[in-house]
């Protein structure tokens, strides 16, 4: 190339070897994570002995060709490529949102070009501001066809595509609509790629030129894919979010985002921060110094577990801080209280899961990895809203769809976007899954379909298990599950004669009074297809928070240290007493409670609590009992970045940072360790976690906590075998470490129970059918559901203080059906009372079919008409996980009376 | 909401297609035919019961020069006002139906009873000027004629008024003697007809290539590419199916042969399409018929039946075990799905945008399967190849250009029509058979108007096959000969050529969208006298840096043509600068 010879890879193109050799050759339609396309003719090379130019980003390499990238006859095609692109005079730099980030003007930069060679009229088109977080000035638009291709190939969001024809070409969404009102979900994966500033971001729009931010390489707080964004930053200002597409292919989020990671971080910039800690004094809060604060904490904590005993007092720990803040905390709860009573929310989302997996296979973790979607021959998605709770990862599985074939069974009462593109979608009743999954199991047993091989391998238990299928037979579940048999039986042919199969799973099977019994069904179905151990393949619980894997992983659960060391092993309490300088006679040897049960628990069992990034307030099922529980707490500490409704309930509040304010490492659901560095400065006077809990400890009389993220890192991989390889250096500004990692020269595990589970042999678990603990009657007739929105995250706090998230979904709803909207007399948009037997909310009517008939959907975002007022708070009795998904309820529309 | 008769039938178009999406075009023609135009809420049901995204629908409906995405006139009034048409009087055509109306380009009359819009070269370029009405050609108009036709529509008439296109053939092969009805199958049989074919059937698949092979036959879409070489690319042994498609999307300005054959002898190309496809090993064959074609697709359609019916085509061709059969596919007006990827693309229920090459579509072509696209004339050959094997056909025409050829002359000629003669024929017989060039020479177009024009000096002397045309400096292409005498001046001839690829771009690449463009208000302002100083030498330098950079040969298309035009002819050119 250009007289240099270079070594390249069978396959490459003439493009990659420039690039992987420092030769400028500009490329404004092909993209590393989309290819090429061809469309911008500014790659054009000359090759020796091929007539004409040829485009660089299309052209493989052959052994000992000869290539010009500035030749005379290449500038003159990239200047004619550049002039034709100024001509109409619609590229002016000066307040241009990309300025010094433009591919165009690099290519004009390395010509000289300084204006075009020639103008003539341009196109007079407004800018379309109707996005909530995205401008479309397309007169600045080169039609490269990047922002189209990744809305169709790469995040799968099928909005964009281009209309018309020749120099009357546009990008158009939907048909074309303005982009706020088509079915753009603000992911803003066309902002990211696009080379010029035809796309740009809103709300940053004037702050700062690329060349004025610091990029910090963080985790998104959101969700448990576990996204590893590039955030811009500014005079210690968060201005906005870059998927980092450095070394994309390795990361779990493969360079793209959703509207929440892309846009909803700028809370952490919100007026309503926490800025100093609060007590309160006559009823009302004061603002009071640190030491003020955590002398109270220390006293009152002190004081409740003296005067009560250790197992009056409980702390609640997050599944939003870091590894090392959970670990801080759960050492606090054990080491410091006394206590196993050291729980966090997990308990209401995955408890089932973890428990559930591991009594089966000896691990409660998933078992395989997002990127394996492709894989798979089947995937079975049931009780997940992938597409809006696991957005990126959602787009991974359509993609499988769409690109490589993948055949995709949806079960779940609901029209989410995947069974949309389901090839079989089966709509069960909620709270029937045992039945419909172990009557699967049956249908695929009787026609010989199971893996007998690796039943008899890898398995046991089969007599008590095979004994229990008598009771599913197909019209005893067709009765239970309203699936009629014969689709059932098409989805148990596909899912075990299929191929490689996977199963995701997520809310739907675990937030049930038989939660526990759920997952082990899907344990069940997977075992007897033979379907673990390999790529493809897996039992794949999607976490939903950015780190409540790693809170488990942490031990801050009631019933284990960090790594699953269980508290009633003497052995195991006597290493962390070693640990922890600690007298071992002293320390909790029973299981402790849970969220649930301390909650349960306020006023008689549970004297005091300190509660850290939890807001139980909201995400707890029956919130007026909750609240009612609360108040009668003798002492309630709570630490976090808002003054949540839990909170607004304290003693004190003790202000925390964001995660742009901390350093510290998030496991996902795939059990992917990765490490997210502080971006911005402390907000006002609020402190690390960590050091937080470390001065109340030392208050306490335990002056040892560690003081930095490291140090609290070393002591984790001492006491924490599948931790043990997993430090800083090993996974800063890269792909992270999946445990186990026992030791420094483990390079992870993508893949668990290869060859054996982690117990030797799985259980197959033999299920008696329960149902739901309450469901429709004559007062209250429907089922409600619960679940998420794309848009907003857990109890709001952090989503609903998001200009672009709020702007979006301002308000909560509840889905109803055409036909009971019909018959209730409600219209879309219409106001609606809802009430349980527990409490009642007003909200907005959403009349669509996504529900079916007799089901009712309403998410659990917004505290001012909580979900959460109507739920159950029935537990699962091995994982006391709240029966959210199922209870019973009636709608009836406001009138001027009501 | 769509009512229920058209879903239904669009459910039955989409079933009829290997992939569903490929029903988008024609169920777009069925909503239009029913409402007038696609209404804009049909847009969700048609992106549901095709399998593609509400944006894609919308974008193939704004594609399509034939699709109307708003309501428009009762009677569409669509005049050709392309290159042929306007030297053979279409302007006065124009300007009459505009007094008569009193509406414009693009306008509508208040009582909603017309719409006037320009269109391009309808391919009827030797009967011009011409009147596309809705679905139905009005060839051979004159301002009298067509007030008169606006009359008769005023009463809601469409009147029959027959046209004959005047053709001779030497060679009797393309073009036999024919009335104003297609040859049905039962004559074409008396005269030899479908006997090609059960000889065909008789060879191995290998044998039957080969001999397409020997003949040297090539291309007859404006390439030229041998087409034996063609099919040999196709890959052995492939578990995809392959498919073979005949491009009838007859575009290219001066073009009007296809035609011919389509119209009037439809069993000549459904003969040629069954052996070819034996020979390939296609079981599924498409026409892929331009939009502006409609009645000839519906005749090709009952020829279809027809060859159905008597066992010719189907499951079962003639009792010989083979399976072929045929899809009459009518596209919605875009010039660019004359090239084959593009067309592919189109056929797929796509924007006809064409791909990047390699890979070629004998290995990834419709569906990602291995593919034959090959023009009308090519595949009416085959019979007589394999009839009177290949040598025969090779003893017809000039070295290196076997066989007969169609050539269609229009514009400044006595007697316009299409003849047939052995490739290698002088210019000047061409001309001579189409009664002499009216008035004084200027220039001629010998390959239809992406072939660089020719001088009085250029054109003498000048053979028509490939070799002798790229002699003299210019190209073959599709044989659509137009004749400029000296009433016309160049400036408005380039000018009104590069106006018809910046219409026609795709809009995928940058040259030949903003180029096109750009080349076009040059050249406009030249004309209108607001030409500056270095407008023709940019006009130049823009034709010679885009020529070989497109992601298609449109961009050569009008690259090498303007660049002949005004170089040739620079003194005009230079004449307009301010």
């Amino acid at each position: 190339m250009d007289g240099r010879t270079l070594d390249a890879v069978a396959g490459q193109t003439i493009l990659d070897v420039a690039r992987a050799n420092g030769i400028y050759i500009p490329a404004l339609c092909w993209h590393p994570r989309l290819g090429k396309a061809g469309r911008c003719r500014a790659c054009l090379v000359e090759v020796e002995g091929v007539r004409g130019l040829q485009t660089a980003c299309s052209t493989v390499v052959k052994d000992g060709m000869k290539v010009q990238t500035s030749s005379e006859s290449v500038l003159a095609a990239r200047r004619m490529v550049v002039n034709l692109l100024l001509a109409d005079g619609s590229h002016n730099c000066m307040s241009c949102e990309t300025n010094g980030d433009c591919e165009l003007q690099d290519m004009a930069y390395s010509l000289g070009i300084e204006k075009p060679a020639f103008t003539v009229e341009g196109r007079d088109v407004p800018a379309d501001e109707s996005g909530e977080g995205i401008v479309r000035d397309l007169k600045k638009c080169i039609h490269c066809g990047r922002c189209v291709s990744a809305c169709n190939h790469a995040v799968m969001h099928e909005v964009l595509d281009f209309g018309w024809r020749g120099g009357d070409c546009k990008v158009i969404c939907d048909d074309d609509k303005p982009m706020g009102d088509s079915s753009c979900v603000q992911c803003g994966e066309c902002v990211q790629v696009c080379p010029v500033g035809a796309l740009i971001f809103k709300l940053s729009r004037g702050k700062a030129r690329a060349w004025e931010t610091e990029v910090k390489r963080v985790v998104c707080p959101y969700c448990g894919v576990g996204c590893v964004i590039d955030m811009h930053v500014k005079d210690g200002k968060y201005l906005w979010s870059m998927a980092t597409e450095k070394d994309w292919q390795n990361l779990p989020n493969q360079g793209m985002l959703c509207v929440k990671g892309r846009f909803g971080l700028d809370y952490v910039n919100s007026p309503e921060r926490l800025t100093q800690p609060l007590v309160r004094r006559n009823g009302k809060f004061e603002p009071a110094s640190w030491d003020e604060a955590l002398d109270l904490v220390a006293k009152r904590l002190g004081e409740a577990r003296d005067k009560h005993g250790p197992r009056a007092v409980g702390c609640f720990s997050s599944a939003k801080v870091t590894n090392e803040e959970n670990y801080a905390m759960m050492r606090f709860a054990r080491a410091v209280l006394k206590t196993n009573n050291v729980d966090h929310c997990a308990r209401l989302c995955h408890a089932s899961t973890v428990a559930g997996l591991a009594t089966v296979f000896g691990s409660g973790a998933m078992t395989n990895s997002m990127q394996e979607a492709a894989q798979s021959k089947v995937i079975l998605v049931t009780g997940s809203n992938t597409t809006w709770c696991h957005p990126v990862f959602g787009g991974m599985i359509k993609k499988a769809v769409r690109e490589h074939g993948v055949k995709l069974i949806v079960v779940d009462p609901r029209e989410t976007d995947l069974a949309e593109v389901a090839h079989i979608h089966l709509r069960q009743k909620s709270g029937s899954d045992v039945a419909w999954l172990m009557g699967m199991q049956r249908m695929i047993i009787s026609e010989g379909w199971h893996n007998k091989v690796y039943i008899d391998e890898r398995c046991e238990g089969w007599d008590e298990y095979a004994k229990s299928l008598d009771f599913y037979t197909p019209e005893k579940v067709e009765e239970l599950s309203g699936i009629p048999k014969e689709r059932l039986f098409d989805a148990a042919k596909l899912f075990a004669t299929g191929g490689r199969a996977a199963i995701y799973f997520s809310m739907g099977i675990t937030q049930h009074s038989h939660g526990v019994d759920n997952v082990k069904a899907c344990a069940n179905l997977s075992l007897i297809t033979g379907n673990l151990g390999f790529p493809g393949g897996g039992v794949n619980p999607l976490r939903g928070q950015v780190n409540v894997q790693g809170a488990c992983d942490m031990g801050a659960l009631p019933n284990v240290f960090s790594g699953y060391q269980p508290v009633i092993n003497d052995d195991v309490r006597r290493k962390f007493a070693e640990a922890w300088g600690l007298d071992f006679a002293a320390m909790d040897k029973e299981v402790g409670m849970t969220v649930t049960t301390m909650v349960e628990g306020c006023g008689d069992k549970i004297k005091a609590l300190y509660i850290m990034g939890e807001n139980p307030m909201v995400s707890d099922p029956n919130l007026n009992h909750v609240a009612e529980r609360l108040k009668k707490l003798e002492f309630l500490a709570v630490q976090d970045i808002f003054l949540t409704e839990t909170a607004a309930m304290a003693d004190v509040v003790l202000p925390g940072v964001s995660f742009a304010e901390k350093t510290g490492t998030y496991t996902n659901t795939e059990r992917r360790v990765q490490l997210s560095r502080q971006a911005i400065p402390a907000v006002g006077q609020a402190r690390q976690d960590y050091a937080i809990i470390a001065d109340i400890a030392a208050r306490m009389g335990c002056a040892g906590f560690p003081r930095t993220p490291e140090e609290i890192n070393q002591e984790v991989r001492k006491v924490t075998p599948s931790y043990g390889g997993i430090s800083f250096d090993r996974i800063d500004n890269g792909p992270g470490l999946r445990w186990p990692c026992p030791n420094a020269d483990h390079p992870g595990t993508p893949i668990l129970h290869v060859g054996k589970f982690t117990r030797g042999k799985a259980v197959l678990s033999g299920i008696a059918y329960r149902a739901p603990a309450e469901e429709p009657d004559a007062e209250y007739p429907l089922r409600l559901t619960t679940g998420r929105l794309l848009e907003h995250y857990h109890t709001g706090s952090m989503s609903r203080r998001s200009r672009v998230l709020d702007g979006i979904t301002p308000h909560g709803s509840i889905e109803i059906s055409p036909a009971d909207g019909k018959r209730l007399g409600v219209a879309d948009g219409e106001r609606v009372r809802v009430a349980t037997r527990r409490g009642a909310i007003e909200t907005v009517a959403e009349v669509t079919d996504r529900v079916p008939e007799g089901t009712v959907f309403a998410a659990f975002h917004f505290a001012e008409a909580a979900a959460n007022v109507l739920t159950n708070n029935a537990l699962d009795p091995i994982a006391k996980i709240p029966e959210f998904k199922v209870c019973a309820v009636r709608v009836e529309k406001v009138t001027a009376k009501c | 909401m769509m009512k229920s008769t058209l879903r239904k039938q669009i459910e039955s178009l989409a079933a009829g297609y290997p992939r569903r999406s490929s029903a988008l075009i024609p169920a777009l023609w069925a909503v239009q035919a029913e409402h007038g135009y696609v209404p804009r809420d049909h847009v969700p049901e048609l992106a549901e019961l095709t399998g593609v995204t509400d944006a894609h629908v919308y974008g193939v409906l704004t594609y399509y020069t034939m699709f109307h995405d708003k309501p428009i006139g009762r009677y569409h009034l669509q005049v050709d006002t392309n290159i042929p048409a306007t030297l053979m009087g279409a302007g006065a055509v124009l300007e009459r139906i505009g007094r008569v109306l009193g509406i414009g380009e693009g306008e509508t009359t208040p009582d909603g009873m017309f719409t006037l819009s320009c269109v391009e070269d309808l391919a009827s370029c030797a009967t011009c000027p011409v009147v596309q009405v809705n679905d139905r050609y009005y060839e051979a108009m004159t301002p009298e004629k067509v007030e008169k036709l606006i009359e008769n529509l005023r009463k809601d008439i469409l009147p029959d008024w027959p046209v004959e296109t005047k053709c001779a053939s030497e060679c009797r092969i393309l073009l036999r003697p024919r009335g104003d009805q297609p040859v049905g199958l039962a004559e074409y049989r008396r005269s030899g007809g479908y006997g090609a074919l059960a000889k065909a059937l008789s060879l191995p698949r290998a044998d039957v290539q080969k001999m397409v092979k020997d003949s040297y036959l090539r291309g007859r879409g404006g390439a030229g590419f041998p087409t034996g070489v063609k099919w040999g690319f196709l890959p052995a042994g492939s578990e995809k199916p392959v498919y073979l498609i005949c491009n009838a999307d007859e575009g290219e300005p001066g073009t009007f042969k296809d035609r011919q054959i389509m119209e009037f002898d439809p069993h000549l190309l459904l003969e040629g399409m069954a052996i070819s496809g034996y020979a390939t090993g296609a079981e599924l064959g498409f026409i892929y018929i331009r939009g502006e074609f409609g009645w000839i697709a519906q005749r090709l359609e009952r020829a279809v039946v027809e060859a159905r019916n008597e066992g010719v085509l189907g499951g079962n061709v003639l009792g010989k075990g083979v399976r072929f059969d045929v899809i009459v596919h009518r596209g919605a007006g875009a010039y660019v799905c004359g090239e084959e990827t593009a067309l592919i693309e189109s056929l797929e229920g796509k924007r006809g945008n064409p791909r990047l090459k390699p890979p070629f579509p004998a290995v990834v072509g419709l569906y990602g399967c291995p593919t034959v696209v090959n023009n009308v004339e090519t595949l009416a050959c085959v019979p007589h190849i394999v009839a009177k094997g290949p040598e025969a056909f090779r003893a017809i025409g000039a070295p290196n250009s076997a066989g007969p050829k169609l050539f269609g002359v229009s514009g400044h000629v006595m007697k316009p029509g299409v003849f047939e003669y052995p490739l290698g024929v002088p210019l000047a017989t061409v001309l001579e058979a189409a009664g002499g060039v009216r008035g004084v020479l200027k220039a001629v177009i010998v390959g239809g108007l992406s072939a660089p024009i020719l001088t009085v000096d250029e054109a003498r002397g000048l053979n028509l096959d490939y070799d002798s045309c790229v002699k003299h400096g210019t190209m073959l292409g599709s044989g659509g000969i137009v004749v400029v005498n000296d009433t016309v001046g160049m400036p408005a001839l380039a000018l009104r050529t590069i106006e018809f690829y910046a219409h026609e771009s795709c809009g995928q690449c940058t040259p030949c969208r903003e180029g096109s463009q750009v080349i076009a208000k040059l050249l406009k302002r030249l004309v209108e006298g607001r030409g500056e100083a270095g407008d023709v030498d940019r006009v130049l330098e823009l034709c010679a840096t885009i020529r070989g950079s497109t992601l298609c040969p449109t961009g050569d298309a009008f690259a090498m043509p303007v660049q002949a035009m005004v170089s040739k002819f620079r003194g005009e050119f230079d004449a307009l600068v301010r």
